[in-house]
């Protein structure tokens, strides 16, 4: 024997050998490896550095959505609403028209002559501005006063005093019965909406006083009411005093008790911005007088209706989900909705379209309660609030404020194509809580019952 | 291609890529390491598939401190992860360890191969004769030999006293030696050496 056991340099030539040493890995030891990962640690690790790429790319399809939208929407619009109406009074075909094939909804022109001139008895009444849409009978009334300075729910107000009026005696009628000349008048806005407050207090206190009968909520607010209202009338007249000579008939009619409106004639509308004037057009005589009334009946058109096509309402929109525990997760996103009508007067006019469009900001959590391979099953509840960004009835542009909100209860699936993206189809029940100034399906149905499919993009 | 460290801090953020390249950097060698642990490919397959995981889930405890720090500390998981293995398979335990391989007669003394010999041979070849070696022999002559551990570290790791350690690597290096001389023997490889360099 050679070597003895105390040699250790084969050891040690072994031992460098095997820093270098290097096996083969077996194919799919690496597949296998990425499999556990992915359930073990990836979800969560990428989490960090996933999600800023998901933002920006959602912010940047959001903002590519609303500018496009936006611009489309811009691009669409008529100019000048003005000049528009302006021209179609004055029978100009050339007129930049929205839908070419849509009437042009004429707004009654407002010039002492051309109110002086008008025929009321034949003329045919034309869909002028958005009707009213009456929450409590679920109808809708033409009419309405000019609104390019005022806004739908100004002009709301307004009619709904109309209406009120329309269908309450109107009390003080009966005192100016010779003096009463419907064919113009004009409101003073910030009266009317004083009143309106008054009335406003004056209805809750009533049915404050309904609920509990055995206190007494009507007495002071219907005093303060009466006293507001007397003092109206008084500036009205005093306004009527300063007209020029020959022209200064006047009369102040007022109604009140579910409604109220002060009117005063005046053929010299100066245009102060204190006064709104309101066209002289038909239909909104006959919601003016209260039928039956003394002097006034014979001057009453029937007011104009509409008959609605409603149209299927175009949602598109971006959801993005966030898992908050467990199987519980959060979603915000972001929705553009357009619900164009059909509208037809009952007075044999030509149909016209009804265009509104929303931006919405959907809300909510969803509950994923089954899961196999890619495939998810969920049911979720979640809130909207919408906005209108645009609307038009005819060629007439509408300025809404209100804020339409919504609550929905969902259902459905959605299959992952990779970790992060997927398609979705979900049934949904839908309440919409406010109703919007221009009727919608949605004011027609509040309760309804939809299908949505989509892209969804989770992180 | 990333660097040791921007492998390390990619595995940190929890970046696929880096698992990626910390895998196809590192996995030849552990697998390498692995096999001369558990002695066969399947299981050092599956070994090498729990350091790997083991390493990503517990990336964040590693700290960088230059150079080899990283696969050094991939080596330690993957000989942990192998003398766990051979634990859960009833293969390594304080008994058989201690007991049983010493319980066998010596191995008889025969010519240990020189430097000259075994640097004469792949690697593999000799892990492959490593692998032969029973697991307690084995596992104690990789701890000293290639990891350079020492018996009152084997001693602590396998939960047996430094003189089994000793004992048992004394035992280890000779069948290692048996085995290297009978390949050698077999495979003529002086002569074939001789005869590529004549």
């Amino acid at each position: 024997m050679s070597n003895n056991m105390n040699n250790n340099d084969w050891l040690d030539a072994i031992k460098q050998k095997a820093q270098d040493a290097t096996r083969e890995v077996p194919e799919g030891t690496w597949e296998a490896i990425a499999k556990s990962v992915g359930k073990q640690t990836a979800p969560a690790r990428q989490a960090r550095i996933t999600p800023r790429l998901w933002r920006a790319a959602a912010a940047a399809a959001v903002v590519a959505i609303v500018a496009t939208s936006g611009f489309f929407m811009l691009r669409n619009r008529p100019a000048d609403t003005g000049q528009q109406i302006a021209s179609t009074t004055k029978g100009d075909e050339n007129s930049p028209s929205v839908v070419d094939d849509t009437p042009t909804p004429q707004l009654p022109d407002i010039t002492d002559e051309t109110l002086l001139a008008q025929d009321n008895s034949t003329q045919p009444s034309q869909p002028s501005l958005p009707p009213v849409y009456d929450k409590k009978t679920r109808q809708n009334y033409s009419g309405g006063v000019n609104t390019q300075n005022n806004t739908v729910e100004e002009n709301d107000i307004i009619n709904n005093e109309l209406l009120a009026a329309n269908f309450n005696e109107i009390i003080d009628l009966a005192d100016y019965p010779n003096e009463f000349n419907p064919e113009n008048y004009y409101y003073d806005i910030e009266t009317m909406l004083a009143l309106e407050e008054l009335y406003n207090q004056y209805d809750n206190a009533m049915n404050q006083e309904a609920m509990e009968p055995w206190k007494s909520y009507t007495d002071s607010t219907y005093q303060q009411y009466l006293v507001y209202d007397a003092n109206a009338r008084k500036v009205a007249r005093e306004k009527m005093a300063l007209t020029k000579p020959g022209k200064k008939t006047s009369m102040l009619l007022a109604a009140y008790g579910n409604g109220l409106v002060s009117t005063d004639r005046n053929n010299t509308v100066s245009g102060s911005s204190a006064q709104m004037m309101l066209p002289a057009a038909t239909p909104h005589q006959g919601m003016m007088m209260a039928p039956g009334a003394p002097g006034v009946t014979s001057n009453v058109a029937p007011p104009v209706n509409y008959d609605y096509h409603h149209h299927m309402p175009l949602t598109f929109g971006l959801t993005f989900t966030k898992r908050i525990v467990g199987n519980l997760y959060g979603n915000v996103g972001l929705n553009f909705t357009s619900m164009t009508s059909d509208v037809t007067p009952d007075n044999g006019g030509d149909t016209f379209k009804q265009d509104i469009k929303l931006i919405g900001l959907p809300f909510g959590v969803r509950w994923n309660f089954w899961r196999y391979k890619g495939l998810t099953t969920f049911v979720g509840g979640e809130g909207m609030v919408e906005r209108v960004v645009d609307a038009s009835f005819g060629k007439d542009d509408v300025t809404i404020k209100r804020l339409q909100w919504s609550v929905h209860a969902t259902a459905g699936a959605q299959y992952n194509f990779t970790k992060h993206v997927g398609i979705y189809i979900e049934p949904k029940l839908s309440h919409y809580i406010t109703t919007m100034p221009l009727n919608t399906l949605r004011n027609e149905h509040p309760f309804n019952f939809n299908l949505q499919m989509g892209l969804s993009i989770d992180f | 291609m990333m660097s040791e460290r921007d492998i390390s801090r990619g595995c940190k953020r929890g970046n696929a890529k880096a698992q990626r390249a910390l895998f196809d950097r590192y996995s030849p060698m552990l697998m390498a390491k692995i096999f001369s642990y558990v002695g066969n490919d399947d299981d050092a397959k599956d070994v090498l598939q729990d350091t790997f995981i083991k390493a990503y889930t517990m990336i964040d405890s590693f700290a960088w401190a230059g150079d080899g720090s990283l696969q050094a500390w991939l080596t330690r998981i993957a000989v942990n992860t192998s003398l766990n293995f051979l634990r859960s398979r009833k293969r390594l335990s304080t008994f058989n360890v201690d007991t049983a391989d010493l319980d066998d007669p010596p191995p008889d003394i025969v010519e240990e191969p020189t430097a000259a010999e075994i640097n004469r041979l792949d690697i593999s070849t000799i892990l492959d004769l490593v692998a032969e070696l029973p697991d307690g022999y084995r596992t104690v002559f990789n701890l000293y030999c290639l990891d350079g551990y020492s018996h009152k570290e084997i001693a602590e790791q396998l939960g047996i006293n430094e003189k089994s350690s000793s004992s048992q690597l004394a035992r280890a290096k000779v069948l290692l030696a048996q085995k290297i001389r009978k390949y050698i023997n077999e495979h003529n490889i002086d002569n074939y050496y001789e005869q590529q360099y004549e």
